[in-house]
């Protein structure tokens, strides 16, 4: 069930007239529609993965409840099987014959034999997610950081919270647990920015994402043979596809959580006006950057102990970062790439010879050019990203410079209109609270026009083809 | 809340009935369009006398077939019924059990994605039976409705577009100047591309396996020919080598399920037959330059020769 989709619709309207009108006498009643409805919701795509939440949901309960009140040494058995359950099942699913089949290549690369058996298993959508949030319950109670919740509903409904449960943004239980237990009354004004803010991620999704899919799909499959220019526009709308497929989506399912009154993290602010790789990456899924920061990067030593400490952990960080994106040796390129990235500017500021190149207060024009190098580069590297293998990564590149130049068909260039709306569109809204928030000063009749001319849009390149590209994750 | 609830209601309303609107109320396009070339092909239909030689199927067809050359070979006037793909097959062959006469002979070419999901059509069937030739609703029945709900969406959206001429569509229709009602000859075949420099293709690939359920859809219609008298032979589509080589798994499926469907008198060769160089291609995977319409029309005639042998 897409966000996307007409049973997407009539399941939330559905839900959102239930959950309003019949279910607020009590948080637990409610809480308990929620956790049914997100388990639907879930089922609609396969009904046997939903075993792998209640197992997981399950052991992260106990195992808090277990560590509550007892000294740390006598905590960590009890994190060790939260850890080794969820990560146990991540690998199972996502990672085993991904790392089956490196062995192999490795070992037949050394002239030995060998045979694993793979698991060919379906990947469950959202698995990564939903592991990376429970993780974060069970790692804070440990830490002391956070109380172990003792209502099991409340609990079970915050790992599958359908909003956000195939593809986040991963929410950390001391943000939203308490959202679980306190009560909600409806907002008509917080209603309107909801909605306009699921409206804006659907025109992102549909209207530009979904536009720009078959360009990249068609430029990615033809690699070896298409033209610089069409590899050029293909790397270009790629960029665009996955910003605005992920942003868009999250900016749905921050709506639609708002809506029933839940307040969701922002996991996008404009990530390509970024001057900077630094401020890229704090504006760019800012869930999942935040998750590795303080689960991964600091555990590891952060910043505090030496250059190389440091730099050694940013790099790890950023290969399992990529490595969570998927079971394939381009995320971990992707991921690595993006880590040394940033390492010139970690070693700059560590000298305190120069401020932060995030921070540093340019011309316009400095800013701009900034803007526009940090832009092309992620928009190379993304190549890694999208591309099957590396040896096809690094054949489209080479290819981007060395192919010939034709001028691609109009039909190619088109989306270029939409993107330009799109990017005059978010330097508007980069200035306001929440997406597409239009000026109450503007005339009713006015905001009312741009509104249906957005709706009109999406139904415009409305598919039922294209799906989100990180409920795959 | 009761305010928030009423401006809901009314802004829902107002987009409902926008998105309705393009259905219910025909918004003319442009008499040049080339789904204006139906009324032209059907006209030439209706003129001839039965024992004609009919060619069904999307623009594969018509960028792909010298009608004239066939109607030499074969002693038979020749209508290239062909138009866009989108329109699904389901319509061309309903809509052709219309003007079906005893002792006429079909050829049935369509593209391999008729066999995937574009067999009900796509938003480009909306748009003919609304806007170009509004009796043809009548040919779409209730379930035929239900699988086109999709395309409901964009449909209404392309035509708002197209009527405040942002319709990036039409606009590419115009700039590549070959999709045009006046390009089609007297048969049908389009000729506007004749001539003109092939652009670059893309490599595609068919993933997956033929939907039973579509070529069960072509099996009926064989069907209904017989019982009007008329014959039906099926030939495989124009396809690039390299799209081919891409696509080998649904291929060798879709022959063995058309080898299973239908008597070997009534396909026109084998899927490799019409497998030809990337170089001979327009400007998609279908369409073939003026030299490969040449090459698939004489394979074609090749083919039809056998088939009468062995008859």
């Amino acid at each position: 069930m897409y966000f996307n989709s007409f049973e997407f619709f009539i399941f939330f309207l559905g839900t959102l007239f239930a959950y309003w009108y019949f279910f607020q006498r009590t948080i637990t009643s409610r809480n308990l529609f929620i956790l049914a409805a997100s388990y639907l919701f879930y089922a609609y795509w396969d009904w046997r993965f939903l075993s792998l939440i209640v197992v997981s949901s399950a052991i992260d309960f106990v195992a808090a409840k277990q560590m509550s009140g007892r000294a740390k040494n006598e905590r960590k058995p009890w994190l060790v099987l939260s850890l080794f359950t969820n990560l146990g099942i991540l690998f199972t699913f996502k990672y085993f014959d991904f790392f089956a089949e490196s062995a192999k290549a490795v070992l037949s690369g050394l002239g030995m034999e060998a045979s694993f058996t793979t698991l060919n298993v379906v990947l469950p959508v959202g698995i990564s997610f939903y592991t990376f949030q429970t993780l974060s319950y069970t790692i804070d109670v440990y830490r002391g950081k956070l109380a172990h919740e003792k209502d099991p509903i409340a609990f079970f409904a915050y790992v599958s919270f359908f909003p956000q449960l195939v593809a986040g943004p991963i929410e950390r239980a001391g943000r939203m647990l308490p959202q679980f237990k306190e009560i909600h009354s409806f907002n008509p004004t917080m209603a309107v920015k909801a909605l306009r803010q699921i409206l804006w991620g659907l025109f992102k999704k549909v209207a530009i994402a979904d536009q720009v899919a078959d360009i990249v799909n068609h430029s990615y499959a033809g690699y070896s043979s298409a033209p610089a220019s069409v590899l050029w526009l293909g790397a270009f709308y790629f960029a665009i596809e996955i910003y605005c497929d992920f942003s868009g989506y999250s900016d749905i399912a921050i709506g639609s959580a708002r809506l029933m009154g839940f307040r969701l993290s922002e996991n996008f602010r404009y990530p390509y006006f970024a001057r900077s790789f630094r401020e890229f990456w704090r504006r760019w899924h800012i869930s999942l950057s935040t998750w590795f920061r303080d689960y991964v990067y600091i555990p590891l030593g952060g910043s505090r102990k030496g250059t190389l400490r440091a730099v050694f952990s940013l790099l790890l960080t950023f290969l399992l970062s990529g490595l969570w994106h998927g079971a394939n040796w381009t995320f971990v390129a992707w991921g690595g790439l993006n880590g040394l990235y940033l390492i010139p500017g970690m070693l700059l500021r560590r000298k305190a010879k120069t401020r932060a190149l995030s921070t540093s207060k340019g011309t316009f024009l400095n800013s701009v050019g900034a803007v526009i190098l940090v832009f092309v580069v992620t928009m190379l590297t993304w190549v890694f990203f999208r591309s099957e293998s590396l040896s096809q990564a690094v054949e489209y590149l080479q290819n981007m410079f060395l192919s010939d130049w034709v001028i691609p068909p109009y039909r190619k260039l088109s989306p270029l209109y939409w993107i330009a709306i799109l990017f005059a569109m978010e330097w508007f809204m980069s200035k306001t609270e929440k997406p597409f928030n239009l000026p109450d000063t503007w005339h009713p009749i006015l905001r009312w026009t741009l509104y249906l001319v957005v709706c009109l849009s999406i139904a415009r390149f409305f598919t039922i083809y294209h799906t989100f590209i990180y409920f795959q994750f | 809340m009761k305010r928030f609830k009423l401006k809901a209601i009314l802004f829902a309303g107002i987009l409902t009935l926008a998105l309705a609107l393009p259905i219910v109320v025909q918004v003319p396009i442009d008499e040049e369009n080339m789904l204006h070339a139906y009324t032209d092909k059907v006209n030439r239909l209706q003129r001839l006398d039965g024992g004609r030689l009919i060619i069904i199927g999307g623009s594969n067809v018509t960028f792909g077939i010298n009608s004239s050359e066939l109607a030499q070979a074969t002693g038979r006037p020749v209508v290239n019924m062909g138009l866009h793909a989108g329109l699904g097959l389901k319509f061309s062959m309903d809509d052709m059990l219309r003007y079906v006469r005893k002792g006429d002979v079909l050829i049935v070419s369509p593209e391999y994605q008729q066999f995937k999901g574009m067999y009900y059509g796509r938003d480009v069937l909306l748009i003919m039976v609304s806007d170009v030739v509004p009796e043809l609703k009548r040919l779409i029945k209730p379930m035929h409705w239900w699988r086109l709900r999709n395309d409901l969406l964009p449909y209404a959206g392309s035509t708002y577009g197209r009527l405040v001429s942002f319709d990036f569509k039409k606009a590419d229709h115009a700039w590549s100047s070959v999709y045009n009602r006046s390009n089609y000859n007297e048969e049908g075949d389009m000729i506007g591309h004749h001539g003109q420099q092939a652009k670059y293709v893309l490599p595609r690939k068919v993933v997956g396996l033929p939907v039973v359920e579509h070529v069960e859809g072509m099996v009926a219609f064989r069907d209904s020919l017989k019982n009007r008298g008329a014959a039906f032979i099926y030939s495989f589509p124009s396809y690039p080598k390299t799209s081919f080589d891409r696509s080998q798994k649904f291929m060798r499926a879709f022959q063995k399920q058309l080898n299973s469907s239908f008597s070997e008198s009534e396909i026109l060769g084998n899927v490799e037959d019409y497998v030809f160089e990337d170089s001979l291609f327009f400007n998609t995977v279908y369409h073939l330059t003026e030299e490969g319409k040449k090459l698939r029309t004489a394979q074609m005639i090749e083919d039809l020769q056998t088939l009468d042998t062995s008859n």
